[in-house]
């Protein structure tokens, strides 16, 4: 297997064995070329030399050996001497010229010979025959000279296939040494290639299979003292290296481990008890919350039905500041209750079909005056066809609520234009106003609680700065955000985006929040008020009493269900918060008790809505405190509007 | 047009053939007179003939003493003079029995080789003729004229004793060697 690989691996254009086989290859076949070339060069030199020398030797020779005859014209003994080429194989035909151009003598086949050129050149000789590469013959014709001048010619062809014999055999002979030298040097040149690629090759498979297994003990590998035993020797020690710093990096690891277990352990205890001090803020807030909105909700009453009374001018006007100050009282308590609702995680949307219009209608039912209060235009932009919303219709609008008192506070001239249009599947509700503008270094804190552009006084005729706090988290609890671009001294235009609504089914209507009060004579109708707190309640009669309704106060609904004076009442207000039962099981008993529905509205200081709106609390209509008289006033009327529907309708 | 050209063409060539036969041949012409052939013979037999140094050392030229009656050999003999041999200028003389520096001495009869022989001997010259028995005579050189050409015969003893050398080429022509 071992030495199949081995001699597979010349074969392998992978391995370094391929290109230095082709090397090798290439320089030996270059080195054989090249030896052949110069070789074939100087023999063929050679050879030519040897054929002109050998050549001229025998025709002079025998040129001198006939001198005697060609002077005298001895035809006999001319052809003697001749015969001396008999010795010479191969020399196939000779004559032998008078100075006359006669031929006195001829050897061999004299017709084979060229016809004679006169006169014949006197160059001793070096009239070399022009000899051609493997020719079949050479023709020599050399002057004969007796005492320094001519006497005739002797002329010689001979046949050349022995030199060129001999030189083929030498050009084979030194192809063949070239190449059993090349063969050997390669034979040698790949047994030596084995030192350095086995080595190699062992190394690059071990460091391999160390990378696999993760296995970094030193291996075994059969090493010279050259520098491939260095690069193993190395290698071995580069795997020590590795192992020594494995083993170092687990312990750092594990010590690691251990460090982030306690301190999650620390991270943990220290949330737990953050989220336990975040849970008593919470309901601190909540209980103080509560107890705020009580004596806010008396005070307003209480300055309502004072204001109702017969007052000098003075103690009108101070009356108008006080409720201008409750107000704000109110305003501020609210904002800083919905930012905490909001930021406690318990407000939960609850998604519907909501239809654009209708949201439109509210908004510019609210802010149309204020706008008009303050000489600004308020426009609206909206598609021709109808557009659906799907999102929680009280949520979006508190939201919208908040980004358009907003802009309209900080707008002074030009207007506000409130915008929807259709946007890939979604409704992107713009507001637009050419206020003041925002810089944009604050445009990311713009949201942050208590900031106000231009107003680091804290003005507080500017609001409280908590309007968009409270966006932002509406815009957080229905899964969007808000977007701001801005120029300052331009304007500013607030974008949110909602989804849009395939199908107009299950319209949810948003009723205004501001319910305007009816004109609607309630004068005689009896009301129960159930309110442990002495100045709420009092507050509650007093008003109700101003509106020419007769009260009845209980401080508890155990005192309430005692008393008989509670039954056939025409509308009944209980807080929910009540020592002993609570608000809400006082109406669900009164209603076992009662022969047909009663009409009956919860109030209540609670900061946490889904106290109160779950199980038994979707039947009894909640009102949140502080409540302004007016709204006190609808909401008896509307119930008994709903009433007398609905008994018109059963008696029809 | 093609049809009238072969006539002018046969004319051509008979007009060319009667031009070349107007003219003898060379060879026909110049046949060589035996004088000439002999003065040729005795000019060649210099060219394979190498005298002892002593005796050219002190003459710049080779000279050729004639002995003849015949004034054409002498005419044919005369015209060699001039011409160049070992390096040397051949100059031709008639013999004198005072002219006693000979290197090449050519006589046509027996009665005048006796007469000069004694006078030559101590100028060692090389001694030809053509008259037959020259060698058995003590000449060097006998030259024979044959019907197939010319031949001749080398006393190789009187050379020797002169101190000249002949050729072995030279030698190997003769038809007749006297040692």
């Amino acid at each position: 297997m071992n030495n199949w690989r081995r001699s597979s691996a010349i074969f392998d254009r992978r391995s370094i064995r391929y290109p230095l086989a082709r090397l090798i290859i290439v320089a030996v076949l270059g080195g054989i070329g090249l030896a052949l070339l110069s070789d074939s060069v100087f023999l063929l030199e050679n050879v030519r030399n040897d054929i002109r020398r050998n050549l001229t030797n025998a025709a002079n020779a025998a040129g001198t050996a006939a001198s005697a005859a060609v002077v005298f014209n001895d035809a006999k003994v001319a052809r003697e001497v001749l015969r001396m080429f008999d010795a010479y194989p191969e020399v196939e035909a000779a004559a032998l010229f008078t100075n006359e151009g006669a031929r006195l003598a001829s050897f061999g086949n004299a017709n084979l010979l060229p016809r004679l050129r006169l006169p014949v050149a006197m160059d001793n000789g070096l009239s070399a025959p022009d000899i051609g590469f493997l020719a079949d013959t050479a023709t020599l014709h050399l002057p004969i000279e007796v005492d320094g001048s001519p006497a005739g010619s002797i002329q010689l062809q001979a046949r050349l296939e022995t030199y060129w014999h001999a030189f083929l055999t030498s050009i084979a002979t030194t192809f063949l040494v070239s190449l059993s030298a090349g063969l050997l040097a390669m034979i040698l040149a790949m047994r030596f290639l084995n030192h350095i690629i086995l080595p190699v090759r062992m190394l690059a498979e071990a460091a391999n299979d160390a990378r696999l297994r993760q296995d970094f003990v030193p291996r075994e590998i059969p090493i010279a003292d050259n520098e491939i035993g260095d690069l193993v020797r190395n290698f071995n020690a580069l795997l020590s290296e590795v192992e020594a710093g494995r083993t170092s990096l687990q312990r750092q690891h594990d010590e690691l481990e251990q460090l982030v277990a306690e301190r999650t352990a620390e991270l943990l205890a220290s949330k737990d008890s953050a989220d336990e001090a975040n849970a008593a803020k919470s309901r601190f807030l909540a209980a103080a919350s509560h107890d705020l909105r009580q004596p806010i909700h008396a005070m307003r009453l209480f300055l309502e039905t004072l204001a109702s009374t017969s007052l000098d001018e003075d103690q009108r006007r101070i009356t108008n500041y006080l409720t201008l100050s409750t107000h704000s009282l109110a305003e501020i308590l609210n904002a800083l209750l919905d930012v905490s609702r909001l930021d406690g995680g318990r407000v939960k949307p609850h998604p519907e079909i909501v239809p654009a219009d209708v949201m439109l209608r509210n908004i510019e039912a609210e802010f149309a005056p204020l706008a008009l209060a303050k000489g600004l235009r308020f426009k609206f932009f909206f598609p021709i066809n109808e557009l659906m919303l799907f999102t929680d219709a009280k949520l979006l609008y508190s939201l919208l609520r908040n980004i358009i008192d907003n802009a309209i506070k900080y707008t002074n001239t030009g207007g506000v234009l409130v915008g929807f249009r259709r946007r890939h599947g979604s409704v992107l509700i713009q507001v637009w106003d050419t206020g003041i503008g925002i810089a944009p270094d604050q445009l990311d804190i713009i949201f942050d609680e208590y900031f106000q552009v231009a107003n680091p006084q804290r003005d507080r005729a500017r609001g409280l700065g908590l309007g968009l706090a409270i966006a932002k988290r509406l815009a957080n609890i229905l899964g969007s955000q808000i977007r701001c671009y801005s120029c300052p001294n331009k304007g500013t235009r607030f974008e949110v985006s909602v989804p849009l609504a395939d199908a107009p089914e299950h319209v949810a209507s948003v009723q205004p929040v501001v319910a305007i009060a009816r004109s609607s004579s309630l004068t005689g109708a009896r009301v129960v008020v159930v309110e442990d707190d002495e100045m709420a309640a009092k507050a509650l009669e007093l008003s109700l009493g101003a509106n020419g309704m007769h009260v009845t106060t209980f401080p508890s609904a155990e005192h309430a269900l005692a008393d008989s004076r509670i039954e056939n009442a025409d509308f009944y207000f209980v807080d929910y918060r009540l020592p002993g039962m609570n608000g809400m099981q006082f109406l669900d008993e009164l209603q076992k008790r009662a022969k047909q529905p009663i009409k009956a509205t919860l109030l209540t200081g609670e900061t946490f809505h889904e106290e109160i709106s779950t199980g038994s609390s979707l039947r009894w209509k909640v009102l949140f405190k502080p409540i302004e008289s007016a709204a006190l006033m609808a909401e008896i009327e509307a119930q008994c509007l709903a009433q007398h529907v609905e008994g018109s309708q059963q008696a029809g | 047009m093609r049809c009238n050209r072969k006539p002018h063409l046969v004319q051509a060539v008979l007009l060319l053939v009667a031009l070349i036969c107007h003219f003898p041949l060379a060879a026909a012409r110049e046949m060589p007179s035996e004088q000439s052939v002999r003065a040729a013979m005795v000019f060649n037999f210099l060219k394979f003939t190498e005298f002892p140094p002593e005796a050219i050392a002190k003459s710049p030229e080779i000279r050729l003493c004639m002995a003849v009656r015949d004034a054409r050999q002498a005419e044919a003999l005369a015209a060699l003079a001039g011409r160049k041999v070992q390096g040397r200028e051949l100059i031709v003389v008639d013999f004198t029995t005072q002219s006693a520096e000979c290197h090449v001495f050519y006589v046509d009869s027996h009665q005048r080789w006796n007469a000069a022989a004694e006078h030559l001997a101590p100028s060692r010259a090389l001694t030809i003729s053509a008259y037959p028995g020259f060698a058995r005579d003590g000449g060097m050189v006998e030259i024979a004229i044959q019907t197939d050409g010319a031949r001749f015969d080398i006393n190789l003893a009187e050379g020797r004793r002169a101190g000249l050398r002949f050729s072995p080429q030279l030698l190997r022509l003769a038809r007749l060697i006297h040692e």
